[in-house]
């Protein structure tokens, strides 16, 4: 297994290079998450739709009504995580400060690492946490934690069987940058609405929210694409007077 | 068993209770604050399950009523919110669960069993199955008299399946108290670590108190006799 280095990954922070041939399609720009998730949610309602006027229309033999119940129930399983992440995104408020203690968000990374250790493990993915120096943030520990956690466990259902997945994290003046670098597998079933996508669009929402910096880039040839999130928030002011 | 049901959209009242009389439990619905709060205090209940958008009084007022004049009754909200906070304040009111709409009815109905089992037990500092044992306090894991070196996830997932001893639990639900997250995880995180505990509870021996449900998610059994060691005892290693 070639670590991301050897492959040529640029995960310095300053995000990756746009190679000349982008490979597959580009994660969603200029659309809101919310725009893109209620777009999203039309898919398996026309087809709940469909499927029910059709079953109503006529007499049809017993084993198709079964088959549209159980269509009808894989496609209302597909718009409750659409429903639920469109409510977790039109509900999404500022964070409450008062709420935000000391952190260290290098700490909190290798929990989370430590956390996906196992199931990375079970699907063949090594997790590449690289990170030298601490990373004081103020920041709500809690929702940092789970943000942490959703954004790796995204990352890390994306990633190809057998691949690494590249964490970096580093101050980088008075910021800390965290760069998830992954190579993609097949496309997922539903994609680019399947459920871990979904999970990266909320982690998206979830960083921006906490009021960090959130690119998501796609690059490669159409042989090898590198899949980049590159997440930049502000370190702890009296903490990042210490970095030159 | 008796439920009471405080919902204001009939519909979705209607097939709860269908579900719930099929698994029959005795269910009582109230479409607004003020019938339920009334016959949750008037009647003896084992569940109540509480939305919080509720006509004539909100489900947070019903739920402090509740609190105060029966502290031991079980409560599940149903809400239409799903943010972090929106949970920690429902189950700091008083709430023991919290189930977000849209919801499946096998994942109500695993909640309600869950609960029903919780609110008669004693806080014990020791939990047993068969011959697994599990200290609370130490922070030790037995089974047949040998010591079992947990990580703190897997120790806080059997724990969490020996409190529900006999009971199915769902991956939502071990997700939100073992890992403490209000989202499903993509990845089968779950699993993996039920993969991780079969191997230091179950190998090595005859009968596995680990048990899948399809579909569902998991269940700690103990069938009553003691299990004996296979002829090959697993080696019992730290993650």
């Amino acid at each position: 297994m070639r670590s991301a280095r050897d492959r040529g990954w640029d995960v310095s922070g300053a995000g990756p290079q746009p190679a000349p041939r982008p490979a597959g399609e580009a994660p969603p720009k200029g659309r809101s998450p919310l725009a893109h998730l209620l777009h999203a949610l039309n898919q398996p309602l026309t087809g709940l739709q469909c499927s029910l006027e059709l079953a109503v229309a006529g007499p049809r033999p017993n084993e198709q009504y079964v088959r549209t119940l159980r269509e009808g129930l894989e496609l209302t399983g597909r718009m409750r995580i659409l429903v639920e992440a469109i409510r977790e995104v039109a509900d999404a408020q500022p964070l409450d400060r008062e709420q935000f203690e000391a952190v260290q968000l290098d700490d909190l990374l290798r929990s989370a690492v430590a956390d996906l250790f196992p199931v990375a493990e079970a699907k063949g993915v090594r997790l590449l946490l690289v990170s030298g120096a601490p990373l004081p943030l103020r920041a709500d520990r809690r929702f940092l934690t789970t943000l942490l956690f959703r954004f790796l466990d995204s990352a890390l259902s994306l990633a190809l069987e057998g691949s690494d997945l590249r964490i970096d994290a580093a101050p980088e003046r008075e910021q800390a940058s965290l760069v998830v670098a992954w190579i993609p597998g097949l496309p997922p079933e539903h994609s680019p609405f399947s459920r871990p996508e979904v999970g990266l669009l909320l982690a998206r929402v979830g960083w921006e929210r906490a009021g960090a910096e959130w690119i998501h880039t796609r690059t490669g040839t159409l042989e090898e694409t590198i899949e980049a999130c590159t997440v930049r928030l502000p370190l702890a002011p009296a903490l990042a007077a210490r970095w030159p | 068993m008796r439920i009471l049901i405080a919902e204001d959209d009939e519909a979705l009242a209607k097939f709860v209770r269908q579900g719930l009389e099929g698994e029959h439990y005795s269910v009582d619905v109230f479409p607004d604050g003020e019938q339920a709060r009334t016959a949750a205090t008037e009647f003896e209940y084992d569940v109540v399950i509480l939305d919080l958008n509720l006509p004539k009084l909100d489900g947070v007022s019903v739920l402090r009523h509740l609190r105060a004049k029966k502290p031991s009754v079980p409560v599940l909200v149903l809400t239409q919110r799903t943010r972090v906070e929106d949970r920690v304040q429902c189950l700091d009111t008083g709430a023991d669960d919290y189930l977000a709409k849209p919801f499946s009815f096998s994942e109500l109905s695993a909640r309600i069993r869950a609960l029903v089992r919780r609110s008669h037990l004693p806080s014990e500092s020791v939990l047993l199955a068969a011959d697994l044992k599990l200290d609370r306090v130490q922070r030790l894991v037995e089974r047949a008299g040998r010591r079992i070196e947990l990580t703190a996830k897997e120790f806080s997932l059997l724990e969490y399946l020996m409190l529900n001893l006999g009971r199915r639990v769902t991956r939502s639900m071990i997700i939100e108290r073992v890992w403490n997250l209000t989202f499903d995880t993509t990845t089968n995180v779950v699993d993996v670590y039920i993969n991780y505990l079969r191997r230091k509870i179950d190998d090595g021996h005859a009968t596995k108190l680990i048990q899948t449900v399809r579909g569902v998610g998991y269940e700690l059994s103990a069938p009553s006799a003691p299990s004996a060691p296979c002829e090959a005892p697993a080696t019992e290693v730290g993650m």
